[in-house]
């Protein structure tokens, strides 16, 4: 199931005063970031707050909040976005839950609005 | 996997999303696997999922991509396209808009060696496919709008292509029925996924009560309104899909539209110790293929990879394999 790979297993990197999440589509098919209307993670239960957070796609950065603007930009299905988080320091090796809900718009039905949850534990590499 | 009927089989790659979400299977994987494991002829792909580039594909694509089917001793049978139409929040695409990026998947189809396009009903309307239509007979590719759940043959917006159909009267436009509108149970599976996500005993009994006694898209609403009144959530919300995911057309309802059926697609979900699949009546629906004198593929479609991290290979052999044994069994004693 998509949900099942949302949350990348390894896929959490500390990256300067924060952290790397490696994450994927979870839907069949590859969809232009436009689509998306949610990205919420919690850590250690603790909601982060979506200022704290940009999505990188094909090597280029992107503000949630600019993401439903992106008709052009493709997240290839098979491809990882990473979830880029600031001010969230994390101690080599320590282990943390991440949960993570991703919500978006199939384009090509009616009022389809699709969230998906995963919940994994992971180390911090 | 050959069989004694004129209905030949085959599988989308659809069918193997979780070895291909997963990495574990690139697009040329699952197709030589297909091959090597005899699930074709037939080889139908979704534009958006197998190909990177989609819509567009350059001539070095084309000639790997035709040469490795070839190679491979498969048909192209149907590439499932897409209309974006909701692409940009708020703002749905022009009919003209919507229907150029159509014409733009149509030619990739006809470059690629398909000979039917799947469209999809819930979005564009009649007109739509009457706009195309000159661009699939220039092309020499079938438009083929499939009938899912929760459409069935009987709902007005299914009545209205119907209507299209028989009026444009062309070998271009038809339908392509998709057998989870014809489902006699819910998947075992499906309810496992929904009890391991939180629903509880009552809510898996209420929605499938509603499910049985003959439901209609107003179910949802009224399962959802139900689940309101203090029900926990996790796994209703899955639950609460079925409405939507396994539709209750009867296999006798397809005949209606027979004459006009291009494809088909041979969904299906669990198949159980006894090779039978548990939701979608292949034994009913097969031989009313044989005898409405269908002559085209199928494709066999496994979905339980939405709710389940099964590997549609295994399903796939199974699946097959209950086709073959059951569509001989119809050549020889017609119904």
């Amino acid at each position: 199931m998509w949900s099942t790979r949302l949350i990348s297993d390894n896929g959490l990197t500390r990256q300067g005063d924060g952290f790397r999440l490696d994450i994927r589509f979870p839907w069949y098919r590859s969809l232009p970031l436009s689509v998306l209307r949610g990205l919420d993670l919690k850590v250690d239960e603790q909601p982060v707050a979506a200022t704290d957070m940009t999505l990188e796609v094909n090597g280029q950065r992107f503000s949630l909040d600019d993401l439903e603007h992106r008709v052009d930009d493709w997240w290839h299905v098979l491809d990882s976005g990473y979830l880029l988080v600031d001010g969230h320091r994390l101690e080599p090796g320590s282990e943390h839950k991440l949960d993570l809900t991703f919500t978006f718009e199939i384009p090509y039905v009616a009022n389809a609005v699709v969230p998906s949850r995963c919940v994994k534990t992971l180390e911090a590499a | 996997m050959k069989n004694r009927s004129r209905i030949k089989l085959g599988t989308t790659l659809y069918s193997f999303t979780n070895e291909f979400h997963g990495r574990e299977y690139d697009f040329e994987q699952l197709v030589r696997k297909v091959a090597d494991e005899d699930l074709g002829p037939g080889l139908e792909v979704v534009g958006f999922q197998s190909i990177r580039t989609f819509p567009h594909v350059d001539d070095d694509y084309v000639r790997w991509f035709r040469g490795l089917v070839d190679e491979c001793g498969l048909e192209p049978t149907c590439l499932g396209l897409n209309a974006d139409v909701n692409v940009r929040r708020g703002q749905p695409m022009s009919l003209d808009a919507a229907v150029e990026t159509q014409r733009v998947q149509l030619e990739t189809a006809a470059k690629l060696g398909f000979k039917i396009a799947r469209v999809q009903g819930y979005i564009l309307g009649p007109d739509a496919y009457e706009k195309l239509l000159p661009d699939a007979e220039r092309l020499d590719v079938k438009m083929g709008i499939e009938i899912h759940a929760p459409h069935t043959v009987h709902d007005p917006d299914i009545i209205a292509y119907r209507e299209a159909v028989e009026r444009l009267d062309s070998p271009y436009l038809g339908f392509i029925p998709d057998f989870s509108t014809s489902a006699v149970a819910v998947p075992p599976s499906y309810i496992a996924a929904a009890r391991n996500a939180g629903a509880t005993d009552a809510a898996v009994e209420e929605a499938l009560t509603m499910w049985r006694d003959g439901m209609t898209e107003d179910r949802m609403t009224v399962f959802q309104r139900w689940v309101g009144s203090g029900i926990p959530m996790g796994g209703v919300g899955l639950l609460a899909r079925m409405f939507g995911m396994f539709g209750r057309q009867s296999v006798e309802g397809w005949r209606e539209i027979m004459p006009r059926v291009i494809h088909v697609h041979g969904k299906f979900y669990d198949i159980d110790a006894n090779g039978e699949e548990t939701a979608i009546p292949f034994r009913e629906l097969l031989p009313m293929l044989v005898d409405a004198g269908y002559e085209g593929y199928i494709s066999s479609e496994w979905e339980g990879h939405v709710f389940t991290d099964d590997s549609g290979f295994d399903n796939l052999r199974k699946q097959q394999k209950l086709s073959v044994e059951i569509l001989d069994a119809a050549v020889r004693e017609p119904a």
